[in-house]
């Protein structure tokens, strides 16, 4: 017999190397349409290779998954500087550094210093102030980061407490937490890291206030780190994910900062404490969007990753029977199993157009900004804070079905789901909370409503609220009207429509009755929600139906990517169905035909299944998955991985000696 | 004022939720003695909880498992594992009272199997002369022991299992071989590190032929010093999302010669020259695995009721926006979205609890029968154990998601012991029977059941409504006010599980007829399946839910609470899968439209009582670890304070400045833009 050893077999395993050879479509075609070109595609790999040649990238998986949380931001310290250095060597472009941290999937120790740090104060400083900080900051000599979330308040940004007072006196100000819910508290890189912040705090000149500004503060030496007098600065302790951050906490006690440190572009406070604005900044705002827009991107790279490692594991375990004269089939064949990822799939190309679509709409809007035009920028609040909601909503469950789908073995750190599916977590939460998110949408939404019910002509997403809804007939007579990708658009359109209407009309109803506005709402939020969330659908099924249609492409990638929006609309709606049989977007016999071919398209695209997710092409270090990596060996990987695990460094554990040997001692000599 | 001095923690119960604790229309200590089974268990636990509690290292072993290296962290597991050997022995612990310290203290340790699994196979599997040998040494701690089925390539379906074990009659030894990297077991807890003994479930074979799985006791490491013996290849798995508390582990065996009477042999023997005989069916084996997935039905309820106690009190204490521009800040259990969230995670609390004690008594009075040899409600137990577990474990899970989520970015922290909940909740879905193919189980014998009845058999248990006949249904909701009705709930979850069905079973039998193979058939229906599986769980739970408060003997305050709640637990369901209920006709589209009114009416009824409902639960501070959920609601001061436990704020400059950081800074100051 020969001994079972954890080596990788070097080939690929056959039923891996089977399902890509029945793909009907070529994956590179495919690739280059997700990264936006070959050329995109060339960079992207030429990245990935001067990257993952150095060994620490590999190092960094296994301090990931063994180290102590210390160890581990100890790591991603030692990751950040590394890619720092590469930066500016390579004199990296704004989207070659993204690519680069989206290879490198977790976040870097000092993330904030680039992503937050220097686009704010780009965003917020005067001229003066850029070149003295800006500077500084592009040559690491001061590091940063954006503090802005309290113990106490987040998404609602009123509520912040911390102080900022004018003292003209000294011509300074006087940064203060005045209460323990004021303390700054989730910041990226503020624990441990940063030497500066930016710190938002209410601006208070002879005891008025004047809204919130924002402010440079140093919080530790540049000599040796340490923390300045009067500051208070640490780690507010472990995550379920994300612990390559030191995510901080920092409490302020009459911290004096010169009055040249508010950054002033948008506002000024005169040495004599004379306040001057321009109106609140409608460039910052631009960034809060920013980073939505941005968060429907990593929604697609959450389950897109996800689908990768599901589906490839699906089609290397075999397990049970389906025929009985049969061996054990992949488990991809199962209706059941199919049911649990193809609906991840799906979702990665729609969330893929979607946030294609939603950035250039974003690049636009913001070109205008630039101009000083800001009449879109309603109309990109609400899409983004809608898609932002949706995208990571939809991913993050999807993600943990796909998890489940991979049964134990999806469990194991290994396996890299689990953390995939924490690293995704909070984006539900960050960046404006989904429930707020759709809520502010579903004002905005009644709003457009009320102007399209007194006539006013609608553009935009919302174009559709002027509709007549007398004149819908529901577009699907026949099982094969339901694959008419327009048809199934028109569906999620009056769902959408049917739920915004009712929902403002009950709003009204009970403000009519004599409620005052706030109870009206609060009684009604739910529904609000609900119409959100019927909006965002359709937006996103509409993008996905217009990326297609509007795809210049092989016939072979058009049909498997037609047949998977096809599948994710269908699947939409079965789902919902109570929602679309309540609105009579659909009747029984249509949702009959809707679950009928929602069935059969299961059966089309699992052929084409492995290579949908070979054209993502994430490299293996990426997925860092046993169970997903390309070369389909889950079993010899996920052995191999147990190596690297410390417990496994020696036959017996210290707590052996420590506690169990005295234990059993101790036993054996007393009596039973 | 002392800005750096915050984080003492006040010695008051924060108002906000005292507010709450004074508006509750019940007794709270009432609806306790009900959950823990009565005033005395109620005291049974607090002394239990007062005894565990008392020992700094259970108070600690929180902060070991949030702060810690995995490795420490299982190293403080082996000594939790042994200090509750020794309580369990010196105070001569009853199951019951061990049941209880193991939920207090998180169910699991790094030895946990040797009493849940090793101890119990032995009793059930051994015959007495095994038993004197083994089971007396496994009680004195001489040995120590797991159970090792499930392999890296299977798990659920056992059939496919490969380890081997070959007798030889010319020593009278079998041979236990792993044959494949497939055939490693994998997953069996306390196995990796900690075990000196496993029963190692193989394929006999003996004279050539195979005789299906059988147990066998296999010595891993040596008595004296713990090392593993010749031909063992022993470990562990690795990092998983959670319980790391346990040394899950893999077992390669290279040619290990145990002696013939390592079999355990009290329903199957080998004589010395290899005859195989089978005394009895393995059932008595079957009933194990049914009892674990009780269990973790219970488990269900605990991480439900535990996720929700931290979601509600912290909703009481977080003031977030305003609901009345007047007004200050509302506390945002006041928002109806937030209760959205919470409160279907409150009703699914006491539905599980109700629907599992109701479990439990079906499966004791089972248990009884199957000692004297009666195998009748075997498959009826079965059933209702696969669905229970798979219900359970998946809503559950989703729940707690759904409140962890609901507590916004603090949720995120380890502190707030809710991520936690999450990460020791999301295996429960897969282990002891993976949840989809439980549900096919579940479906496998409602279509049978299904067929019975038509066959014109009178049908009993939890699948009597098959033979019910429903011609003309008519739905039992004619206003608002009779959706109250949970008689009315109850029959509208049967007619659409009826319905749901009755659809699946005509499906499969048309694709038969049109000459599909059966397996084909199957698998063309198995989503349809599921869904009839679960349409069937639902209503069991429902009816359970109901039956329970119905029955219950307890004061009109409580009682008026409960039906709100299980009300609400209907409706809410109905709502969530309007789409099943409309498409079986169940119920119209203006019965749909009372419904939503009455959920958004209950939303408002239950928020009164909701901390007081939480506060029933009675988890101990430290069984929560929760900065989020403590009883006195300082969830700001104690998130702050539980900082100060992470290494990473031990020094005030991280040694990565040092290590990494400055010469970084220095080498980039040297350096030209």
């Amino acid at each position: 017999m020969s001994e079972i050893t954890s080596s990788i077999p070097l080939q690929i395993n056959p039923d891996l190397q089977e399902e890509r050879d029945k793909a009907s479509f070529n994956v590179t075609e495919l690739t280059h349409i997700i990264y936006g070109g070959i050329e995109k595609t060339k960079k992207r790999k030429r990245l990935e290779k001067l990257l993952f040649s150095d060994p620490f990238f590999q190092e960094y998986q296994n301090v990931r998954a063994f180290g102590s949380r210390s160890e581990y931001y100890a790591a991603s310290v030692k990751k950040s500087t590394k890619i720092f250095k590469l930066r500016r060597q390579h004199k990296w472009t704004d989207e070659e550094y993204e690519t680069v941290l989206d290879i490198c999937h977790d976040d870097l120790a000092l993330t904030l210093h680039h992503t937050m740090f220097i686009p704010a104060l780009e965003r917020l400083a005067t001229e003066d102030q850029k070149s003295k900080w800006l500077t500084l900051a592009k040559q690491y000599k001061i590091i940063g980061t954006y503090a802005q979330t309290e113990l106490g308040h987040g998404t609602y940004l009123q509520g912040l407490e911390t102080t900022a007072t004018y003292d003209p006196q000294t011509r300074e100000f006087v940064m203060n937490t005045p209460t323990l819910s004021a303390m700054k508290w989730w910041p990226g890189s503020l624990g441990k890291s940063s030497n500066h912040a930016l710190v938002l705090a209410t601006l208070i000149i002879s005891g008025k206030k004047y809204g919130m500004h924002p402010f440079l503060v140093q919080l530790r030496s540049m000599d040796d780190h340490k923390v300045l007098p009067g500051v208070r600065v640490g780690d507010i302790g472990a995550k379920m994910g994300g612990n390559s951050v030191d995510n901080g906490y920092l409490i302020l006690d009459n911290v004096r900062i010169p009055r040249n440190n508010m950054l002033m572009k948008n506002a000024q406070v005169s040495p004599d404490g004379k306040f001057v604005t321009r109106g609140p900044s409608k460039a910052n705002y631009a960034t809060m969007m920013l980073i939505r827009v941005q968060i429907c991107t990593m929604a697609y790279q959450v389950v897109s990753s996800g689908a990768t490692i599901g589906i490839r594991y699906s089609a290397v375990r075999r397990q049970s029977k389906l025929d009985p004269q049969d061996r054990e089939p992949k488990i991809l064949e199962y209706q059941t199993q199919q049911y649990k990822i193809f609906p991840g799939l799906a979702m990665s190309y729609a969330f893929l157009f979607a946030s294609r679509s939603l950035t250039r709409k974003y690049e636009e809007a913001f070109a205008e900004i630039q101009r000083g035009d800001f009449k879109s920028l309603p109309e990109l609040h609400c899409l983004s804070s809608g898609l932002k909601s949706f995208c990571s909503e939809h991913s993050v469950r999807q993600v943990e079905i796909i998890r489940q789908s991979c049964g134990g073995h999806g469990y194991l750190n290994a396996a890299g789901l689990g953390m995939l599916v924490n690293a995704a977590a909070p984006m539900i939460t960050v960046e404006g909370e989904n429930t707020v998110m759709y809520l502010q949408l579903a004002r905005y939404i009644l709003k457009r409503f009320a102007g399209a019910m007194s006539g006013q002509q609608l553009d935009g997403s919302t174009s559709y609220l002027s509709m007549d809804p007398a004149t819908y007939v529901c577009p699907v007579m026949s099982e094969t009207d339901c694959r008419n990708l327009t048809a199934l658009c028109d569906i999620y359109r009056y769902r959408s429509y049917m739920t915004v209407c009712r929902v403002a009309r009950q709003v009204q109803h009970d403000m009519e009755s004599d409620m005052p506005q706030h109870v009206a709402i609060n009684k009604n939020l739910v529904d609000l929600v609900r119409a959100a969330k019927a909006h965002s659908y359709y937006i996103v099924v509409k993008d996905f139906v217009e990326g297609v249609d509007a795809l210049v492409a092989s016939a072979p990638v058009i049909k498997v990517l037609r047949t998977l929006c096809c599948f994710y609309a269908a699947h939409g709606i079965a789902e919902y169905s109570g929602d679309f049989l309540e609105s009579e977007a659909v009747g029984l016999h249509q949702l009959k035909w809707i679950k009928n071919l929602q069935v059969s398209l299961l059966g089309e695209i699992r052929p084409d299944a492995v290579a949908l997710v070979d054209a993502f092409d994430y490299h293996d270090i990426t997925l860092s998955s046993a169970l997903g990596c390309y070369d389909g060996n889950a079993y010899e990987r996920l052995f191999k991985s147990t190596e690297n695990d410390p417990m496994n460094k020696e036959e017996v554990h210290p707590s052996y000696y420590q506690y169990l040997k005295p234990f059993m001692e101790e036993m054996n000599k007393s009596k039973l | 004022m002392s800005y750096l001095e915050f984080g003492a923690i006040p010695l008051q119960v924060n108002p906000d939720l005292q507010e709450e604790r004074d508006q509750a229309s019940f007794h709270v200590t009432e609806l306790t003695h009900i959950i823990d089974g009565g005033a005395e268990k109620t005291q049974l636990r607090k002394r239990l909880e007062k005894l565990i509690y008392s020992d700094p290292d259970f108070r600690r072993f929180p902060d070991v498992r949030t702060f810690g290296t995995k490795s420490e962290f299982y190293g403080a597991s082996v000594l939790k594992s042994i200090k509750l050997f020794q309580l369990r022995k010196e105070h001569q612990w009853t199951d019951e009272e061990s049941d209880i310290v193991h939920s207090l203290v998180d169910h699991g340790h790094a030895l946990g199997l040797h009493h849940a699994m090793f101890i119990p196979a032995l009793e059930r599997l051994a015959t007495d002369e095994q038993k004197a040998k083994w089971l007396t040494i496994a009680k004195q701690y001489k040995i120590l022991g797991t159970y090792a089925q499930t392999e890296l390539g299977h798990g659920t379906y056992l059939q496919g299992l490969e380890t081997t074990a070959t007798y030889d009659p010319g020593t009278q030894e079998f041979i236990l071989n792993t044959p494949t990297i497939s055939a490693m077991k994998w997953w069996p807890g306390s196995l990796g590190k900690s075990s000196n003994y496993a029963i190692v479930l193989a394929t006999l074979i003996t004279r050539g032929k195979r005789h299906g799985m059988h147990p066998f006791v296999v010595q891993l490491r040596s008595l004296e010093d713990h090392q593993p013996l010749p031909g063992i290849k022993v470990g562990e798995i690795g990092a998983k999302m959670g319980t790391l508390s346990t040394d899950n582990g893999y077992l390669i065996l290279n040619n290990i010669r145990i002696l013939r009477e390592n079999m355990l042999m009290k329903n199957a023997q080998v004589s010395p020259d290899g005859t195989f005989t089978a005394s009895a069916p393995n059932q008595a084996n079957y009933a194990t695995m049914v009892l674990l997935r009780v269990r973790i039905s219970e488990f269900a309820y605990t991480n439900i009721s535990k996720a929700v106690t931290i979601g509600i009190r912290y909703s009481a204490v977080r003031r977030q926006s305003k609901l009345d521009p007047e007004e200050k800040e509302a506390k945002i259990l006041e928002y109806q979205t937030q209760q959205y969230k919470l409160f279907p995670g409150l009703a699914l609390a006491y539905a599980i609890l109700f629907s599992t004690k109701l479990l439990k008594k079906k499966y004791r009075e089972a248990q009884t029968e199957i000692m004297k040899g009666n195998l009748q409600s075997l498959p009826e137990l079965h059933c209702e154990t696969s669905g229970s577990k798979a219900f359970c474990t998946e809503h559950m899970l989703k729940e707690v998601e759904i409140i962890r989520q609901s507590c916004g970015g603090h949720g995120y922290l380890a502190a707030s012991g809710i991520g936690m909940m999450t990460s020791s909740s999301a295996p429960l879905v897969t282990v002891e029977g993976e949840n989809t193919v439980m549900y096919l189980q579940v479906a496998r014998y409602l279509l049978k059941r299904f067929s019975n009845a038509k066959s014109g058999e009178q049908i009993e248990g939890c699948t009597s409504y098959l033979s019910m006949n429903h011609a003309p249904y008519l739905c039992p909701f004619l206003s608002e006010k009779d959706c109250r009705n949970l008689s009315s709930l109850c029959d509208v979850y049967r007619y659409r599980a009826f319905i749901v069905i009755s659809r699946v079973v005509r499906t499969v039998q048309t694709d038969i007829k049109d000459g599909l193979p059966q397996h084909d058939a199957f698998n063309k229906n198995l989503v349809h399946l599921v869904r009839a599986a679960r349409a069937h769980c639902y209503f069991n739970v429902v009816k359970d839910f109901a039956e329970a408060v119905k029955e219950l003997d307890a004061s009109i305050q409580i009682c008026t609470v409960l039906i709100s709640l299980c009300c609400f637990f209907a409706v809410h369901g109905i709502v969530e899968n309007s789409g099943d209920f409309l498409q079986t006709q169940t119920i119209g589209v203006e019965q749909l439209k009372w419904l939503k009114n009455l959920q958004t009416s209950l939303l408002a009824e239950i928020r009164p009582n909701a901390v007081a409902l939480v506060d029933a639960f009675d988890y101990h501070d430290i069984t929560l670890t929760s900065a989020l959920g403590s009883y006195d609601g300082n969830a700001y001061e104690r998130l702050y304070q539980s900082t100060e436990k992470d290494s990473m704020n031990s020094q005030e400059v991280h040694s990565s400045y040092h290590t990494y950081l400055k010469p970084f800074i220095q080498e980039m100051n040297k350096a030209k833009l």
